[in-house]
């Protein structure tokens, strides 16, 4: 009985998520780099706007930013959330909104995978597995 | 194979030379910058003395004799210099044998932790060819100042990170700032002026 329980929260959890992410990577650290970026699609298809709160990794720190112009300048801003309206793709992308992944722990090549957490406003956890490209 | 087949094959293989080099002396003439901002009168820069990855000197004198693609950034940035520098590199292969006609160049506005070492196996990774530069805060600023370039310290402590102007500047063989690129720009839009310019250039 309690698995199936399990088995029944587990398919909802997956069956009603209402935020999925897609195309998720990672740039490769180049050496001397202690940070890097991470990128993917954040699909929301329910009807409610949702909201990014928090990404957990265990290889380093991470943190929403946006790249935003300023006098000309290239500036990162770190954002506090990063809301996703209903039935819509907010994409992050080299130049525009990112993860940052600072203080890693461990140098990260193209191959490899890490896994992160993300948590939103409305109570849904994604773990995702994203994979280091070198590009 | 009669006579008249020959000299129609013959007729179409002139025909191709001719058209083409219509073609191609039509490109010669026509403006090789396409896809940055040209200035509209060259800017002579003037002197300035930093070193490049290698600790060997790096001034004025160094920008003469090739076309130069100057950008400004540093090493310990996650999203905006790694993307620029991935893209010198996607451009310099694509330049292929043209490449020794131009040098593409990193300064870096952080010169506190970019000292050459770091410089050095930063550019390794992205293209050996890379020419990075550091040095003296105020030598650095010189250079900035020239292409109205702006910096700025964002953050305390050891992760703080710098503002900087993201744009790539295009420097004739003639040490004259000719011309600005502002990325992103899809692969192969630089390769493409840069390979203009320099044969332009030769004739």
């Amino acid at each position: 009985m309690k698995s199936v329980l399990l088995l029944i929260a587990c398919l909802s959890s997956t069956v009603f998520a209402k935020v999925e992410v897609k195309q998720s990577w990672a740039r490769e650290t180049p050496p001397t780099a202690s940070m890097t970026a991470v990128y993917f699609d954040l699909k929301n298809q329910g009807s409610k706007l949702d909201e990014l709160l928090t990404v957990k990794s265990s290889v380093g720190k991470a943190e929403i930013h946006t790249m935003k112009m300023d006098d000309g300048m290239a500036m990162m801003e770190e954002l506090p959330s990063l809301p996703v309206p209903a039935n819509s793709l907010v994409e992050l992308r080299p130049g525009g909104i990112h993860l940052m992944l600072k203080d890693l722990n461990m140098p990260l090549k193209a191959g490899q995978k890490i896994k992160l957490t993300l948590t939103f406003k409305s109570g849904q956890l994604l773990n995702i597995t994203v994979p280091i490209k070198a590009l | 194979m009669s006579k008249k087949v020959i000299l129609l094959i013959v007729g179409i293989f002139l025909g191709g030379i001719v058209g083409t080099s219509y073609y191609l002396m039509r490109q010669l003439e026509s403006d090789p910058i396409v896809n940055g901002r040209k200035l509209k009168n060259d800017r002579p820069l003037s002197a300035f003395n930093l070193k490049d990855q290698n600790d060997q000197s790096f001034t004025l004198d160094n920008l003469k004799g090739k076309w130069s693609l100057i950008s400004f950034g540093f090493t310990n940035c996650p999203d905006v210099c790694p993307t620029a520098m991935a893209s010198f590199r996607d451009e310099i292969k694509l330049l292929d044998e043209q490449q020794s006609e131009v040098q593409f160049i990193l300064v870096t506005v952080d010169p506190e932790r970019d000292t050459a070492p770091v410089l050095k196996k930063y550019l390794e990774y992205f293209h050996p060819s890379i020419v990075g530069l550091t040095g003296e805060i105020s030598e650095v600023k010189k250079l900035t100042d020239m292409f109205s370039v702006h910096f700025q310290k964002q953050g305390e402590g050891d992760s703080y990170s710098m503002a900087h102007s993201p744009q790539y500047f295009l420097v004739n063989p003639d040490g004259e700032w000719t011309a600005m690129y502002s990325p992103p720009l899809s692969r192969g839009k630089i390769a493409i002026d840069l390979s203009r310019v320099v044969s332009s250039s030769l004739f």
